[in-house]
């Protein structure tokens, strides 16, 4: 399983469009993809948990992806969120 | 059935009498149906049954509404399937069915319970808000439980739209079908999106209902009263005759401001006057034009920032006021920037909480402060301006550094559109809103500064009288017919005047009559309002002679009240031109 921390720093955080982004990405690879914040860990390609972790701009969480594609997930998922959901702000 | 009659919010006016056909509601069950253990296999059939069709109908809308509206619109559908294909959701209702032998209506009753307790206890407004998305899946869910038919009828016949909360999204989507009656809503106000988009689509709606989604039932009949704001259930006969009779004469009222909608703006002595509209949405332009509005006096481009939670790029901003340009050509459209802050707040501007919104950070105050921002509208106005008909208007201007700071930056945009070779109307009117009492007194410096000016009554008005009108305690003391008031107002009227500067009034008191009266006694020619008001105040002006008229006010403004004032110009008018106030039943 590969983890990683990381700041999410778009201006709405993981709000609805960018948890769209995010399960769609997610759903892509055969990983199970996790995420925890503050101690709650949701299922990273469920868009209610996602909206339910209120990650706000700002927030930190932690990614945890398990599989045998683990590596490229992490990579793609990684890259959405240092990208900023590629929104323009 | 049940005859009772709900109290709301008139927001759109009109009557309509229909069918109830509930969108969302509240219907989730509080009672738990048990099964027996072997129905149980069943039951989870009949729930990937009705998922299956949610899935059907999510995908289907969601590639209208993207045809029809554009992907920012079809975005939350997309949320929506995505919602509904949720491992852990299939898995609550699987658990809860197996584990307590239950019928799945239970299920989607015990899923909305946790994920409403989640969500509100979310501190983020926000995500908070979410709620209404998950709420809207399992509805969906729900509904496909009960018939298979829903969705024919769903689409096809005449109904009375009556729901809990409408997102704007949705307020779109089923508006634009053109089968909607009329709305009964039990949450929202006056400037709600969805309140506005009944208007602009002239669709009878009553806001503010409380519980008006589940006091009712499918198939119940509805009058919807958006004119007084009364909502009656299953009627009976005598009262269905009574509101049958009402609906023809409001129809016929309307057909005859129709008419007028069509007479030449002049005064019985040919002074030409101009009814303009204040508009929010671009949808309300050809309203505004059938109504007889001979250009767009205000455009609020609030809404642009509400449409979506990420802040509007150039691109948003132009092609909303282009289409508004293209539309409105010849007639001229004067577009406000934004009036943001103070009470209208969203999250992504970042305004902190004020102790006192009327008094603080907002409208041009806000957009020198966040230059960037103001920037990028003003370059969309300037892009749309090809047409030569688009003016900028600047609202809350308290001072004339204010004015200068805001052409030192249009001067800069103008140059940056220059070297990206660019085209624009070089020559586009900049003006500014009188609200602020400190502008009106020196409006003669000001003037100076500008090619126009336009009074925003309402809030000049509570300004200088100091008076909050939404407080009951005190709204008795606003009152626009205030001697101070009119002073005020003929004061910079007459100023405009003697500069040769064009000069427009667009708050209410342009859209009342004997307001606008006086306003005309003052030398006032262009009206702006609410564009349904435009055929009354059109058919008041067209009732009177100008000289008259100005020979009243002038003997009015020697009086010392509001009543006074109010007595003797009604009295003086009405002496002359009886018909003057003759507006038949007024909406």
């Amino acid at each position: 399983m590969l983890k990683k921390k990381i700041t999410v720093k778009n201006k709405l955080g993981l709000h609805a469009r960018a948890a769209v982004k995010f399960v769609n990405l997610a759903s892509r690879f055969g990983s199970s993809v996790k995420i925890e914040k503050d101690g709650a860990e949701i299922d990273g390609k469920s868009i209610l948990g996602i909206l339910t972790l209120a990650a706000v701009q700002g927030s930190q969480i932690t990614l945890k992806v398990a599989g045998n594609d683990e590596e490229k997930a992490l990579k793609a998922l990684v890259t959405l969120i240092t990208n900023k959901f590629q929104e323009k702000e | 059935m049940d005859y009772f009659r709900l109290r709301g919010i008139g927001v759109s006016p009109g009557i309509a009498i229909g069918e109830v056909l509930l969108t969302e509601g509240v219907i989730f069950t509080d009672r738990k149906e048990r099964i027996a253990p072997p129905q149980v296999e069943g039951e989870l059939r009949r729930l990937k049954k009705a998922i299956e069709r949610t899935r059907g109908q999510l995908t289907r809308i969601k590639e209208q509404i993207k045809e029809k509206m554009g992907e920012e619109y079809s975005f939350i559908f997309e949320a929506h399937l995505l919602i509904l294909e949720g491992k852990s959701l299939h898995s609550d209702f699987e658990r809860i069915i197996k584990g307590e032998n239950c019928r799945a209506e239970w299920a989607l009753s015990r899923a909305y319970d946790k994920y409403k307790k989640l969500f509100e206890s979310l501190s983020d407004e926000y995500f908070r808000e979410r709620k209404s998305d998950i709420t809207d899946v399992l509805a969906r869910i729900y509904r496909n439980l009960e018939s298979v038919d829903q969705k024919k009828e769903d689409e096809g016949k005449e109904k009375i739209l009556v729901s809990h909360e409408l997102l704007p999204s949705e307020a779109a989507v089923k508006l634009s079908k053109g089968n909607v009656l009329a709305i009964a809503i039990d949450m929202g106000g006056q400037t709600s999106h969805t309140a506005i988009l009944a208007r602009s689509l002239n669709v009878p709606a009553v806001v503010g209902l409380h519980n008006i989604s589940q006091k009712v039932k499918n198939g119940d009949t509805l009058i919807v009263d958006g004119t007084d704001g009364e909502i009656i259930v299953n009627p009976p006969l005598a009262i269905r005759k009574e509101f049958f009779s009402k609906k023809k004469k409001y129809d016929d009222y309307r057909k005859e401001l129709r008419k007028t909608a069509k007479l030449s703006s002049l005064t019985l002595d040919e002074v030409r006057f101009i009814p303009l509209a204040n508009i929010e949405l671009p949808e309300e332009v050809d309203l505004a034009l059938s109504l007889g509005a001979e250009g767009i006096g205000l455009f609020r481009s609030e809404f642009i920032y509400l449409q979506s939670t990420s802040l509007p790029t150039e691109k948003d901003h132009f092609s909303i006021y282009s289409r508004i340009a293209k539309e409105a050509y010849p007639h001229p459209v004067y577009i406000r920037t934004v009036d943001l802050g103070g009470e209208k707040n969203l999250p992504q501007l970042k305004i902190e909480k004020e102790p006192n919104p009327a008094l603080g950070l907002r409208a041009i105050r806000f957009s020198l402060r966040d230059k960037d921002l103001f920037k990028v509208q003003l370059k969309a106005i300037l892009r749309a301006s090809l047409l030569k008909n688009v003016r900028i208007l600047i609202p809350m201007i308290t001072e004339i550094e204010e004015v200068l700071e805001v052409k030192l930056l249009f001067q800069e945009v103008k140059e940056e559109l220059k070297t990206k070779r660019i085209k624009f109307d070089e020559n586009i009117p900049l003006g500014v809103m009188i609200e602020v009492p400190a502008a009106a007194a020196i409006t003669d410096l000001l003037i100076k500064e500008v090619d126009y000016i336009s009074i925003g009554t309402n809030d000049l008005i509570q300004y200088y009288l100091a008076v909050d009108r939404s407080n009951e305690f005190v709204s008795y003391l606003y009152k626009p017919l205030h001697p101070s008031v009119l002073r005020l107002v003929k004061f910079i009227i007459e100023t405009a005047q003697r500069e040769g500067k064009e000069i427009t009034v667009c708050g209410e008191m342009a859209a009342d009559p004997l307001s606008a009266i006086v306003l005309l006694g003052f030398g006032l020619k262009k009206f702006s309002m609410n564009p349904i008001f435009i055929p009354r105040i059109k058919k008041a002006l067209r009732s009177v002679e100008y000289k008259t008229v100005k020979r009243v006010v002038q003997k009015a403004m020697t009086l010392r009240t509001a009543q006074e004032i109010e007595e003797y110009v009604i009295e003086k008018i009405l002496a002359k031109h009886p018909k003057a106030f003759l507006m038949g039943q007024v909406i």
